[in-house]
């Protein structure tokens, strides 16, 4: 019986990397090395990969796209069609339009409820653009169907914006041989205008010149990516118009420019051999540019695909089963193969968490995403350490679940576009971001930590025999500990910040709603420990107050971020403001489930002798 | 010690209510409403859940004014009562030290912490800073052509019907009326209640007049301030005048007028202070990140003068790089005319060390009691092993 659970557990724990590790498609084209290559976007250096799934996550909120046939595939195949032979990419189904009203506007049917392709939507793209305009309140007053309505009119701009990232929208006859005629109509243009010979069809080529130059000029103002490296290695990048415009100046267009409508020509007639020369020649062009670091962007786009957060997340998950299991048929053997499960998790958590550090250059918590991530690989660690002295499945369930938890937050954070983006001029300082923020992050893991470990307290004593005497005392201590692990690094976190904004903005405090998010929590963990220490309140006490310390982190976490945007507006309900009141809700009804319980019915009575000693 | 725990959880509902309520009065408001009173009233927001019903319900909060004294009795008596010193109970000492500075040192800041703005042109040299959110009436007397002379009336001081008098000039100042923030406006406003309609200067030759509007709180925007004077001279009235700080000097003509011979220009204004050093901006510039609109550096190049003491110096203010001159801290806030107009935020403030003093005891206290705690459990286990 034993055995094989153990054995079940090991294909789990297979499984578990064989699902969260995925692999690349086998596909006659290199969609794989197209989304290696780098662009500019955003003010940094990253692979075109990141922006496809970035592009994605925006608009369908997902880092897959779904093809004509209703498969899922890769971001990035959606993105090549896009960019490079934008008609080929209108059947996918990217659009994610929720809203009834919306919906029943648009007349085809939508794929799997929610999801539309530009096709489905580009009857309607002016309708939605005008309504969104329409809007012109802010976005705290904006009812659900603005919202939604603003927001799918920025994501067809954004569409749109993309489909003329590498190819200008008008070439017939192949994008290679548009440009040909191009230069042709350069070069008979200026001969026209510099000696006045008499030409043939001198209008009509005047006439073309103006309408490129009309064209490229628009496209030369767009704010997009940029891809073609200044001259010789040095100097601005330059967008698709810009680059068009190179040979007046320069007198050809950049190679660059070229090979990629080589690579676009390539998949309009469907050539995968010339895709990949064409790739080739690209790579090519940019091993010789030097103002960017190859490594960061090659490591970017590994760490986009190897989804490590994923992968711990299906680890963090098998552990918790692992460890419920082992309390389950009471076989300690078991709790140290969750030990090591978690372990794995958390190291790979850790790789992740480094790998951003490093393509960012930055300490780990720069945003909202980061901070959740850091949060819970703090916790994860403060878990194991428990686990290693104390050896009972606290530590590793604990850990498990604050893993996973942040990991899921995180997850959804993410959908809000480039979590790797530069920072803000007010933020730029990376010593205080290493210190003031960091510690801060690691005060919140304290006080989810301990708030679980509160919960797991309850739940232990009220539903198993599991909390004996022995078990009770220990964890009070470990809450005790980690409390006062808290409030170091939540009072310090706080004060450094203090100092931060003296330096930068001339005062110590400014009651910000921030600023007294972390000064309750400082004042929250200072307040259990006065109480425990005067007699106040005894284990069962000192554990219902931790878990209140579960809703005071959150509230600061998230809570003073959504103010104005949650509390302002009646009737709204933004999904994370909602989400973050369900925790608070499940918070209370566990302390309320451990008030109102009576104790002669709780299984264990550990906490009954801990409540009279 | 209970008594502590129940001032802890008192101050917890204070910091709360008084983050909730912002969204309503602004961060100003609200600090004066909580931090600085004893007792502040919060109401449910009628924009909830329900708020139809609940709108009526009012909760008392004890303000920071009330807790704080308490807990620094509480924390004082504490000590001398009940406080052994031990090698244990340093680390306590220390931490519990550090708290009664802060409270302190806060208290000072909230009594002499200013607060000011300095725009400057490019090219230009600015003497004075001018406030965030007050105003002032000044009558300017500009007859000595070296120098202006002002008289300056705080708006605290503009009630209705109130009648001012200085010794440096020769006619009484009335208060018509005064309204916090107003429109101005062009159209007929006869009809509207209350309205300031001058007989003299820019409100007769632009037909401007003002109404009144409900004071705003939000953090960017500005009460447009009005009233409504008449200068009275010994041989009665000499005309009425509408002034209101939207009337600056780049977009409006000064309002001055004669009187004995001698030119005056009366105006309201954002209150000002002079410093007793110059400001020269000599370049200010704006960064951003390659291909965005995202700002990277803001940075302005100044030049500080102090005629009192000959120091010349150039320097350069940029993020989280201020100038601290003469007790005085400049920071760069924000930027105006395509790039050319710099603003510094202007910050004295005698306390600004206390915090850092006691926090440093505080971190080092709790450093100290979590580090004894663990070397003492460490000790434990390795004897119990």
């Amino acid at each position: 019986m034993k055995k094989a659970l153990s054995i079940l557990f090991a294909i789990l724990f297979v499984y578990c990397l064989y699902r969260a590790v995925p692999e690349f498609v086998d596909e006659p084209y290199d969609y794989a090395r197209f989304g290696e290559l780098p662009v500019l976007e955003g003010g940094r250096f990253k692979p075109i990969d990141s922006l496809a799934r970035n592009t994605m996550l925006i608009l369908r909120s997902k880092q897959s796209a779904i093809d004509p046939q209703g498969e899922k595939v890769p971001a990035i195949q959606w993105f090549a069609h896009l960019s490079l032979n934008p008609e080929s990419a209108s059947d996918y189904y990217v659009f994610r339009v929720v809203h009834g009203d919306i919906q029943s506007m648009i007349s085809g049917e939508p794929f799997d409820k929610f999801y539309y392709s530009y096709n489905q939507l580009r009857p309607y793209a002016s309708t939605i653009i005008q309504q969104a305009q329409l809007v012109n309140v802010e976005r705290q007053q904006q009812t659900p169907f603005q919202r939604e309505i603003v927001k799918l009119a920025q994501e067809i701009v954004l569409y749109q914006k993309y489909s003329l990232s590498f190819i200008p929208q008008n070439a017939p006859n192949g994008v290679v041989n548009e440009y040909n005629q191009y230069l042709a109509v350069l070069k008979e243009s200026s001969a026209i205008l510099a000696d006045g010979e008499e030409v043939p069809d001198e209008n009509a080529i005047l006439q073309a010149l103006t309408e490129y130059s009309r064209e490229y000029g628009q496209l030369a103002e767009l704010e997009t990516l940029r891809f073609v490296p200044g001259v010789g290695g040095e100097g601005e990048w330059l967008n698709l118009g810009e680059s068009l415009f190179a040979p007046m100046t320069v007198g050809s267009l950049p190679n660059a420019t070229i090979y990629f409508a080589e690579l676009a020509d390539a998949l309009i007639v469907d050539d995968s051999e010339a895709f990949s020369i064409a790739l080739d020649k690209l790579e090519g062009i940019y091993a010789e540019a030097t103002d960017f670091s190859h490594s960061k962007v090659n490591a970017e786009f590994w760490f986009n695909h190897l989804q490590l957060f994923s992968l711990s997340m299906y680890l963090y998950v098998l552990g918790f089963v692992i460890v419920f299991v082992a309390w389950l048929i009471q076989h300690d053997k078991q709790l140290d193969y969750a030990f090591w499960v978690i372990i794995l998790a958390g190291l790979i958590h850790t790789v992740g968490l480094v790998a951003r550090m490093i393509i960012q250059d930055r300490p780990p918590v720069t945003n909202l995403y980061s901070s959740a991530v850091f949060v819970g690989w703090a916790s994860v660690v403060l878990g194991v350490i428990f686990e290693a002295i104390f050896r009972r499945g606290f530590g590793t369930i604990v850990s498990a679940v604050a893993g996973f938890l942040s990991l899921i937050v995180a997850y959804h954070l993410s959908m809000s576009g480039d979590t790797l983006e530069m920072m803000r001029a007010v933020l730029d300082s990376n010593f205080w971001l290493a210190t003031h923020v960091v510690t801060i992050s690691l005060g919140y893991s304290a006080t989810f930590l301990a708030g679980f470990l509160a919960i797991l307290y309850l739940i232990l004593g009220l539903f198993t025999r599991k909390l004996d005497k022995e078990s009770s005392k220990i964890l009070d201590r470990m809450v005790y500990g980690v409390i006062c692990f808290a409030l170091l690094f939540s009072f310090v976190g706080t004060v450094l910040g203090g100092i931060w904004a003296d330096q930068s903005w001339g005062r110590f405090w400014g009651w910000d709603p921030k600023e007294n998010g972390a000064l309750l929590i400082v004042i929250w963990n200072a307040l259990i420990l006065h109480a425990k220490r005067s007699g106040m309140v005894r284990s069962f006490g000192l554990m219902q107050l931790t878990i209140f310390g579960n809703i005071v982190t959150s509230w600061s976490w998230f809570g003073t971020n959504m103010l104005g945007i949650g509390l302002h507006s009646y009737g709204f309900m933004d999904s994370a403001f909602f989400w973050l009141l369900m925790f608070w809700l499940s918070q209370l009804l566990i302390m309320a489930l451990g008030a109102w319980y009576p104790r002669r019915w709780w299984l264990s009575d550990g906490t009954a002798s801990a409540k009279e000693a | 010690m209970k008594l502590s725990v129940y001032l802890l959880g008192a101050s917890m509902i204070l910091v709360f209510f008084g983050t909730l309520d912002q969204v309503h009065y602004g961060i100003h408001e609200t600090q004066r409403l909580y931090f600085r009173s004893l007792v502040a009233f919060w109401n449910y927001p009628e924009q909830w859940l329900w708020g139809d019903y609940l709108k009526y319900i009012v909760l008392p909060i004890p303000g920071g004014y009330l807790i704080g004294p308490l807990l620094l009795a509480n924390l004082l008596c504490a000590h001398f009562k009940y406080f052994r010193y031990k090698w244990r109970t340093v680390g306590i000492a220390l931490i519990h030290g550090g708290i009664i500075l802060l409270l302190v040192g806060q208290f000072i800041t909230d009594l002499y912490q200013t607060d000011n703005s300095m725009w400057i042109d490019e090219g230009a040299t600015t003497n004075y800073m001018e406030s965030f959110r007050e105003d002032e009436l000044v009558i300017i007397d500009k007859s000595n052509p070296e120098t202006d002379s002002v008289v300056s009336i705080p708006t605290r001081k503009l009630k209705e019907g109130a009648e001012i008098q200085h010794f440096s000039l020769p006619f009484k100042i009335r208060v018509i009326d005064y309204f916090k923030n107003s429109t101005i406006t062009r159209s007929n406003v006869s009809r509207m209640p209350n309205p300031l309609i001058a007989n003299q200067g820019i409100g007769v030759r632009m037909g401007l007049s003002a109404i009144e509007k409900r004071p705003t709180y939000k953090i960017d925007e500005r009460n447009i301030s009005a009233a409504l004077v008449e200068l009275l001279g010994p041989e009665g009235s000499m005309g009425t005048w509408l002034v209101s700080n939207v009337f600056t000097y780049d977009r409006f003509p000064p309002q001055s007028f004669e009187y004995e011979g001698k030119t005056y220009e009366v105006a309201m204004r954002f209150k000002r202070t002079y410093l007793p050093f110059t400001m020269t901006l000599v370049d200010f510039s704006h960064d951003r990140y390659v291909g965005t609109d995202i700002p990277m550096n803001f940075s302005s190049d100044v030049i500080v003068t102090d005629s009192d003491t000959g120091e010349q110096r150039e320097v350069l203010i940029y993020m989280n790089h201020p100038l601290r001159y003469g007790g005085y801290t400049f920071f760069q806030a924000s930027f105006a005319k395509g790039d050319t107009a710099s603003m510094f935020q202007v910050v004295k403030n005698p306390g600004r060390l206390i915090p850092y003093i006691s926090c440093i005891a505080v971190s080092i206290g709790l450093l100290y009691q979590f580090m004894w705690s663990l070397v003492k459990f460490t000790l434990k286990r390795r004897a119990a092993a």
